[in-house]
């Protein structure tokens, strides 16, 4: 649809890209009294950039305004400072599995069947359980003036519950999504990591830190590694790539596009690059950031195939799936590498001074002590602090087996002198 | 547009709810002197929503006007897949059918986005020529122009057309290895040219920024805390109004009871979604309820809930008018729209003048919620000493459980003020502005942390 589109404008500009992303969300709440509703989101969207007279335009919108959608791309290259842009000419997609039959003819009855077996197993007393469980389905089309005209479909479905516990504040929150539909090893999975948090004690009157070795588990990680890839992306990575601290030799981060069946898995970008597996920091050093087709034509660099093109939100570099590779610790025995200490099980990354610097300070809910390596209690009110660039040049272990978590796949990490407080 | 909605609404059967919403909006950016954006959207959303006897909600959300008989169609087949324990009913309300459609004054879609963006250019200029210390900086420019379209199976109607325009600006001074930012926002009903000049917004961010670079840091401990109104309003909605928020079924969290005791006798809030002149001021709600003031806490003891009318139903009460939807795609809850402290009769310098050792709180940068724990932290802080404001300092942010910050609440002044900020609740997924109204207050024993980083 979008090719035409293209073709239209091609005497108005010198190049141009579109991207259009169709989508059909299913999605199912159940809580203790029952099925809550059933909810269907069906969006057509579509974001067109322009190259005309030097400058540069975009606009996202409704497909259905595909005209207005154009005008204002022509508009906005109008009021835009001198750039350029050089799109990519067309080569052959690379083989990556993006849909899944079983996801995209999940119907509402089916969802709530996943969502109700969900429930039966998490349901008991002195318990406040709500379950959802949700499907997309949809496709992706990316064109250029050069010729590039692409087009794939997706599928997304998720499952997950939210737990609150009569002897807990904490809210325990466990998803996941994959382009397969779920079934059951994906029930037994987030009642395993639910009960899991639920099931020690909860610690009063723990001593904690000022400074403890911390095992993070996968959750955990994801939510570490986020000044790490702030300075990954884009213009973050263009100024400061050559300025980074060592890490450890040990870790090694992939962005890989090309995992099959994953949530970011894709064989383009939405601006008309082909996907590829990217080494961002290999053996402790950084490689190389993510690069979408705008920043790296002002900055006469090769793309990554990182574009996000989408909707109403400016074109920018965005990771696909990230891998981290594991490590060789096998995971009963992470809490021996930790002696005394703490486990941290998922964290939410909270303000920071500088969190560009890598600086951070969080309310970790799900942290438990380790004492003589064994897990004993939970801890309410723990707090964790550090610098995530020197934390990552301080690493005892890294687990040997590792989880998908949404686009991650990710082990556990040991890591040292990490700041902690318990209220 | 009426008569495609009455056709939409035709369609199904039960209760049938329709709203469409199209939304013009401009977006410009700089990073520091560099154009990071300059655009112009046209979204368009509409949500239609079905709930038949006996069953539970289906609700369809589209981008595509032409398909909106066929979303509420499919919301009835969705609503019929359901069946809870307990019915779902809808409290009645009056049946109103207002268009709210005036000319706009100075709507934005009639200026050349050049002009915008020469403006913001200009404001820019000023902020980063202030000081050779601000080392970066991020300014917008945005204006939305909003038209709504409900209507429901039971009569109501709103048409309504609304304008706003919004300013930001983020300083970042940076010497001798030390950085500190400032940011402010201003949001104002209306159109091109309701700004007027605002060019002293963009220097003070700048200069906020680089007061900080060597303010000392203080010291740890506990501390009686004054805080501004931003401040206190941005509290009273997260520590207090989000509390009285009835729950839909489906959306996990706490509610504090009718009859709790949350705070002492000067602590008094309310919503008011009627407050003439503020931009999150509305007539009728998302679901058509008309909307009114609702006392949530009196002299520190909860006296009513937010509602929507399904929640409304359940909990024996009337409906609100606080169904409110966050994005152009979906559903309603219940949510505030204007919320407000009632002001005391303390003025500031009453609050300070028996603290020997306090922190000045004016605005604040970030408020991070977990579980029950709030953690703040503040966009300027002084010192008090000896009952009186002194220098400027680095603070570390304050924490508390988020349930008993009330609890510490000493005394209110009476020099209440709406924020013109952008403000909004702190809740996962997409939020909905909010505009909040406040004196200052003062909070006894705060904890202050160690300044990290």
């Amino acid at each position: 649809m979008i090719g035409p589109l293209l073709i239209d404008l091609a005497p108005r500009i010198t190049h141009a890209d579109a991207a259009r992303v169709l989508d059909d969300t299913l999605s199912v709440v159940v809580d203790g009294e029952g099925p809550v509703g059933v909810a269907a989101d069906e969006s057509d969207t579509l974001q067109v950039r322009v190259a005309a007279a030097g400058r540069i335009g975009w606009a996202g919108g409704a497909t259905a305004a595909a005209a207005d959608v154009i005008q204002a791309a022509l508009r906005s290259a109008e009021s835009s400072d001198a750039a350029s842009l050089l799109p990519p000419a067309p080569a052959p997609l690379p083989s990556v599995l993006t849909r899944s039959p079983g996801a995209s003819s999940l119907s509402a009855r089916d969802l709530l069947g996943l969502a109700g077996g969900l429930m039966d197993r998490l349901q008991r007393r002195g318990r406040r359980v709500e379950v959802w469980a949700e499907r997309s389905a949809g496709s992706v089309e990316v064109a250029n003036t050069r010729g590039v005209s692409a087009s794939y479909e997706v599928t997304l479905a998720g499952l997950g519950a939210s737990v609150r516990d009569a002897r807990t504040s904490a809210l325990c929150r466990v998803h996941l999504s994959q382009v397969a539909a779920p079934g059951l090893a994906e029930i037994e999975s987030i009642v395993k990591e639910t009960e899991f948090r639920l099931g020690f004690p909860v610690l009063d009157d723990v001593t904690v830190g000022p400074s403890a070795r911390v095992w993070f588990r996968p959750r955990a990680v994801r939510a570490l590694l986020a000044p790490v890839l702030a300075r990954l992306a884009g213009r973050a990575w263009i100024d400061g790539g050559r300025q980074w601290p060592a890490l450890d030799s040990r870790l090694t981060l992939i962005d890989d596009p090309l995992a099959d069946g994953r949530p970011a898995s894709r064989p383009i970008s939405d601006d008309g690059v082909v996907a590829r597996r990217i080494t961002l920091i290999d053996a402790g050093v950084a490689r190389s950031g993510v690069l979408d087709l705008g920043l790296a034509s002002a900055v006469q660099l090769p793309a990554t195939g990182h574009g996000k093109h989408r909707g109403y939100a400016a074109p920018r570099a965005g990771f696909s799936n990230l891998v981290m590779r594991p490590g060789l610790t096998p995971t009963d025995q992470l809490a021996g590498e930790v002696g005394d200490g703490l486990m941290v099980a998922d964290l939410a990354p909270g303000s920071a001074p500088n969190p560009a610097a890598g600086v951070f300070r969080v309310e970790a809910p799900w942290t438990y002590l380790v004492e003589k390596g064994r897990v004993v209690g939970r801890i309410e009110g723990a707090v964790l602090q550090g610098d995530v660039f020197a934390l990552l040049n301080r690493v005892i272990a890294i687990g040997a087996e590792t989880d998908w978590i949404g686009s991650w796949q990710l082990p556990s990490l040991v890591l040292d002198g990490v700041g902690a407080v318990a209220r | 547009m009426r008569e495609a909605l009455s056709r939409a609404i035709a369609a199904a059967t039960g209760y049938v709810e329709v709203r469409l919403r199209r939304r013009w909006s401009t977006a410009v950016v700089f990073r520091k002197q560099r154009l990071e954006v300059a655009t112009e959207y046209h979204a368009f959303g509409g949500v239609a929503r079905c709930l038949v006897d006996g069953h539970g909600w289906g609700a369809v959300a589209f981008t595509d006007p032409e398909r909106a008989v066929a979303a509420v169609q499919r919301a009835h087949e969705l609503s019929l897949e359901t069946r809870p324990e307990r019915p779902i009913r809808l409290a009645p309300i009056p049946i109103r059918q207002l268009e709210q459609v005036d000319q706009l004054v100075g709507d934005p879609r009639l200026v050349p986005l050049s002009e915008k963006r020469e403006l913001l250019g200009a404001l820019t200029g000023d902020l980063t020529g202030h000081d050779r210390r601000v080392v970066d900086s991020r300014t917008s420019y945005g204006d939305t122009v909003l038209e709504t379209w409900l209507l429901t199976s039971e009569g109501s109607w709103l048409h309504d057309l609304r304008c706003e325009s919004t300013l930001g600006a983020l300083a970042v001074a940076g010497e001798d290895g030390s950085q500190e930012r400032a940011l402010e926002s201003l949001v104002v009903p209306g159109g091109w040219g309701s700004f007027g000049n605002r060019s002293a917004l963009f220097r003070q961010v700048a200069e906020r920024s680089v007061s900080r670079l060597h303010a000392p840091p203080v010291r740890a401990g506990r501390y009686p805390v004054v805080f501004d109104p931003r401040a206190t309003g941005a509290l009273v909605l997260q520590g207090v109004v989000n509390f009285c928020r009835s729950p839909a079924r489906g959306l996990e969290r706490e509610t504090f009871a009718l009859g709790t005791r949350v705070g002492p006798e000067c602590l008094s809030v309310g919503d008011d979604p009627t407050a003439p002149g503020l931009r999150t001021s509305l007539a009728l709600d998302d679901e058509g309820t008309p909307t009114s003031h609702a006392m949530l806490v009196q002299n520190g003891v909860v006296v009513g809930h937010l509602h929507t009318r399904e929640t409304a139903a359940r909990a024996g009460a009337s409906p609100t008018g606080h169904a409110l939807a966050p994005t152009l795609r979906s559903v309603p809850a219940a949510r505030p729209a204007n919320s407000y402290l009632v002001k005391g009769q303390d003025s500031l310098e009453a609050l300070i003048a028996d603290v020997p050792s306090g922190i000045y709180v004016a605005d604040i940068l970030g408020l991070a919620i977990d579980g029950r724990q709030l953690s703040i932290t503040p966009a300027v802080a002084r010192l008090i000493r000896d009952g009186q404001l002194a220098e400027t300092v680095k603070c570390a942010p304050i924490s508390c459980e988020l349930l008993s910050l009330f609890g510490r609440l000493d005394r209110v002044a009476g020099d209440f003020a709406w924020d013109p900020s952008a403000a909004g609740l702190h809740e996962s997924g997409p939020i909905r502005p909010v505009t909040t109204g406040a004196p200052h207050t003062r909070f006894l024993d705060l904890d202050v942390g160690p300044l990290y980083g």
